[in-house]
């Protein structure tokens, strides 16, 4: 599981995180929601070790993270890391160069089914299509968690559907998957558990199936009473 | 096969009332093979950890059997088959009489209407089967 | 192959094609120069000899001297200015090596950050691969020089033209003088000193990328602090009062402090790489 223990992050001396505090169990899809700038980019960034935190502690199977332990934790952020003038089968080169665990048969197949040409160039590609595609670097590898950030902004409705059914199926089982979004309406019934941050502060967490067993509330209910204004 | 997901109840049971409602009105026979956890989730967009749930749920009611490896399938038992039609049908009517609570009526007048109603429309229903065996 | 040899030659694809036009420009700058500074020699004598009704080169040549390669070697000329490109390509590529990853729609650094090997391979990557171009085209200025020459003295006949060696044509223009130093000692010192130079701008950039704008004036200071140590040797070479250290002396004084200063800037530009690199 990953684990955060107080957590606590400024950018010079904005305090971004406030001691945040939760688990992302394997093979469960945790959602970390709330408004725009509440930190949830923020806390997947330090996750991966691409901005430090000021204090506590982020632990990934119970150790500090250390670089070689990225091979097993893929990052799918809302923008393509690939450089522009790059086409798509050079990425996946690129890929099996660095990564022992990059799945080229997994990989090609998810090239066939969301539709992309492997000779494309990276900056040639759709929103929709680039998002589809940072997901596909992410499910071609056989890591252990995946951090998805936003995999729905500013994708048109038949893009997210693809998407969503990646959530279904055999791809997710067995991983443990942390996604942002602020837009929980659509997708609720994937969810395992939910994690609301308001300005860096974690205003509630709770198992979604839970919540609407005990009070017979959705998580947008939730999200209701939690961000009322 | 999709279903239109209530976020108010938990999704898992959404999904054992999705199959009992298969059963009752026959659309899934006793000894049936059911699609696997994997595959449920797949076809229902759902979690498959929601799948693992609901299979769980549908074990321990006795609504499925699985033998080993071999795929999970609709129990034979005809008690708990005629438990699963009471059980839908008591939820329908409870349903209809919560509806009408409100309106003002005798028992008598409420059940002819019923009756009225329920013969209409299996004589429409036979029309329609006459209407398409070519029959005027 | 290790991490580190894999990013190097990505970086050096990279650097390709850049290379490739800089190593053409240049060629073609001082050969040509060689070819048109050769003919335009000849044709001035012939004008002379007709002028003067001389008949041979030697007469000419016994008249008013004699040509060489060598002439305007010291002079701003084109030579100078095609180093003066290679040399602003590559000093940009030191900085832009960091940044073009970083900026736009598509941030390849942090694919890079993300790699599951120790990002200390990723710094030396980005160190080397613009240092081993630099001394490719150091290398190609080094053939060059001759090429030129016997370019020159194919067309001007020996009768009218004096040779010169390598070494003194390289002597005599004062940018070649510096990068294709003959004494070991010289050779150590430009270019330990530019090498060390590169180490501090990294960690300069880093230290921005770590802490932005803070951390930018954080690493002018650290550069300033680092230039006035260096001076300190420098001056005292150069002055008078040496407070009775040999010349000797001073020199590995001088080394000594950019082996440090390189050594301590390496570390730390590391360490902001590892740990507080932010993107």
């Amino acid at each position: 599981m990953i684990e955060l223990v107080d957590v606590k992050k400024r950018f010079g001396l904005k305090k971004v995180l406030q001691g945040v505090s939760f688990t992302a169990p394997r093979g469960a899809i945790t959602c970390l929601t709330g408004l725009n700038g509440a930190g949830k980019t923020t806390i997947l960034k330090a996750i991966m070790g691409l901005t430090p935190i000021q204090s506590g502690s982020i632990r990934i199977d119970g150790s500090a993270p250390h670089q070689a332990m990225y091979e097993r934790i893929v990052y799918v952020s809302d923008q393509l890391t690939m450089p522009g003038r790059m086409r798509i089968a050079d990425c996946f080169t690129f890929m099996q160069d660095y990564y022992r665990n990059w799945n080229s048969d997994r990989a090609n197949e998810l090239l066939a089914r969301f539709q992309l040409n492997a000779a494309d160039k990276v900056n040639s590609l759709s929103k929709g299509m680039a998002a589809k595609l940072n997901l596909l670097f992410g499910l071609a590898m056989d890591a252990d968690y995946m951090l998805l950030d936003e995999p729905f902004s500013g994708v048109d409705i038949f893009s997210r559907e693809e998407i969503a059914a990646v959530f279904s199926s055999e791809m997710v089982e067995g991983r443990g998957i942390i996604l942002t979004t602020h837009e929980i309406k659509e997708i609720e019934h994937l969810l395992d558990y939910v994690v609301m941050l308001d300005h860096g502060r974690i205003t509630k967490q709770f198992a979604s199936e839970d919540m609407r067993m005990e009070e017979g509330k959705s998580v947008v209910d939730v999200m209701r009473e939690v961000y009322k204004r | 096969m999709e279903l239109l997901y209530n976020n108010r109840d938990p999704v898992y049971l959404q999904v054992v009332r999705h199959f009992k409602e298969r059963i009752a009105t026959g659309k899934l026979l006793s000894g049936d093979t059911i699609p696997s956890r994997r595959e449920l989730a797949g076809q229902l967009g759902i979690n498959p950890n929601t799948a693992q749930k609901a299979y769980k749920e549908m074990e321990e009611q006795g609504l499925i059997v699985t033998e080993g490896n071999s795929p999970s399938r609709i129990t034979s038992d005809t008690v708990i088959l005629g438990r699963i039609r009471e059980e839908l049908l008591t939820e329908a009517v409870d349903t209809f009489l919560a509806s009408v609570n409100n309106i003002e009526v005798p028992a008598e007048q409420l059940l002819s209407l019923i009756r009225t109603r329920l013969e209409k429309k299996q004589a429409s229903q036979s029309d329609q089967d006459l209407g398409e065996k070519g029959v005027t | 192959m290790t991490t580190y040899w894999k990013l190097l030659s990505f970086e050096l694809r990279r650097l390709l094609l850049p290379f490739c036009i800089l190593v053409v420009f240049t060629t073609v700058i001082q050969l040509y120069n060689a070819y048109s500074k050769a003919h335009k020699a000849v044709d001035y004598a012939n004008k002379i000899m007709k002028k003067e009704r001389l008949t041979t080169m030697e007469q000419y040549a016994n008249a008013h001297g004699y040509f060489s390669y060598s002439d305007s070697f010291n002079q701003l000329n084109w030579i100078i200015f095609s180093i003066f490109i290679c040399a602003a390509f590559v000093g940009f590529y030191f900085v832009m090596i960091w940044y073009r990853d970083t900026l736009g729609r598509h941030p390849f650094m942090t694919r890079l950050l993300m790699l599951p090997s120790s990002r200390n391979n990723l710094y030396w990557a980005k160190l080397t691969a613009p240092l081993l171009i630099m001394f490719s085209l150091l290398a190609l200025q080094q053939i060059l020089v001759p090429i030129g020459d016997s370019i020159y003295s194919s067309i001007v006949p020996s009768e009218a033209r004096q040779d010169v060696p390598l070494e003194f044509l390289i002597g005599l223009n004062p940018v070649l003088n510096i990068l294709l130093s003959n004494s070991y000692i010289d050779f150590l010192f430009y270019y330990g000193t530019g090498i060390t130079a590169v180490i501090v701008l990294f960690t300069v950039i880093l230290l921005e990328r770590s802490y932005r704008l803070y951390g930018l004036l954080a690493g002018l200071a650290y550069a300033a602090a680092a230039i006035l140590l260096i001076a300190i040797p420098l001056f005292l070479l150069q002055s008078d009062l040496r407070y009775s250290l040999t010349e000797i002396q001073l020199t590995i004084m001088y080394f000594v402090i950019i082996a440090l200063i390189s050594g301590v800037s390496a570390w730390f530009g590391q360490h902001l790489l590892a740990k507080k690199i932010s993107i």
